[in-house]
């Protein structure tokens, strides 16, 4: 899909993979999570500390919504649907492989059904995510 | 820190500590940047208020990690969260009191699952996410 998305675009693609996005989980990535949170578990802290499973929802998502925000319609968010196989710790390298798919519209509002898968650089599937997109044309 | 829940110990109906939180616009900023969910809804009045929405509104992803705070504040060091479903039906706003809330559904015995009924509820009661989750506790022995 090209950079001038449209809900065509979408339709069109649907079923297909969409971006593939590598992150390393850093501290800081980490660090800033739980701050803007306001989780202080000890868990997500100290030297090597575990990702708090919240932030995997939004590891690839964010491109996803940045791309979205890039249509005239509202996007506003339905669901997530969040599945943790491994634990993720800092340092891991996630892979997320992002994919449409369905496109169904009910105008002026067109659902939008995401998965994203996320591996770490083992190959090992730590997480997969569901999120609906919802997005609000005028009337 | 809480005692750690054995999954032998816990009983289908309760309920399990809950969460308030009270989101202000900065913590809605500092979420943006946490998150790079950068949607102006969030952030800017005008634009939220173009859109149709009575005001910036908190990102529905926050309100689920409220959620998965409370969990592993109650799961402990030895439990995990295994899946969280869960459904955005209400609008949330800075400077409202949301209380995160949890109460078992059902025990899978062999592979100590739990499942919880889990919402977030403002200060009107309204449950503006609702959804379930399925975590793992450790064993008593």
């Amino acid at each position: 899909m090209n950079q001038q998305l449209t809900i065509e675009d979408l339709k069109a693609n649907a079923g297909q993979p969409w971006l593939t996005l590598t992150y390393t989980i850093e501290y800081g990535m980490v660090q800033r999570f739980i701050e803007a949170v306001g989780d202080e578990n000890p868990r997500w802290q100290g030297k090597k500390p575990e990702a708090p499973p919240a932030l995997l929802v939004t590891i690839g998502f964010e491109r996803v919504i940045s791309m979205l925000l890039r249509l005239p319609e509202a996007v506003l968010h339905g669901s997530t649907e969040l599945e943790c196989f491994e634990p993720v710790k800092v340092g891991d390298a996630i892979t997320v492989s992002t994919r449409v798919s369905s496109v169904r519209e009910r105008l002026p509002v067109t659902f939008i059904n995401l998965e994203l898968e996320q591996h770490n650089q083992k190959g090992v599937l730590v997480a997969r995510c569901k999120q609906l997109a919802i997005l609000r044309g005028k009337a | 820190m809480k005692s750690q829940p054995f999954f032998e110990d816990v009983e289908v109906g309760i309920e399990i500590p809950i969460l308030v939180k009270k989101p202000t616009t900065l913590q809605l900023v500092m979420w943006a940047g946490a998150s790079g969910d950068y949607n102006p809804i969030h952030y800017d009045k005008d634009f939220a208020l173009s859109r149709g929405l009575p005001g910036v509104v908190v990102h529905g992803q926050l309100s689920t990690a409220f959620l998965c705070q409370m969990l592993s504040d109650w799961y402990g060091k030895k439990g995990n969260l295994k899946k969280l479903n869960v459904s955005y039906k209400g609008l949330n706003f800075p400077k409202d009191t949301l209380t995160c809330r949890g109460v078992v559904k059902e025990k899978l015995a062999g592979d100590n699952l739990v499942t919880l009924d889990v919402w977030v509820e403002n200060q009107r009661s309204d449950k503006t996410v609702v959804g379930t989750a399925v975590v793992g506790l450790p064993g008593a022995d």
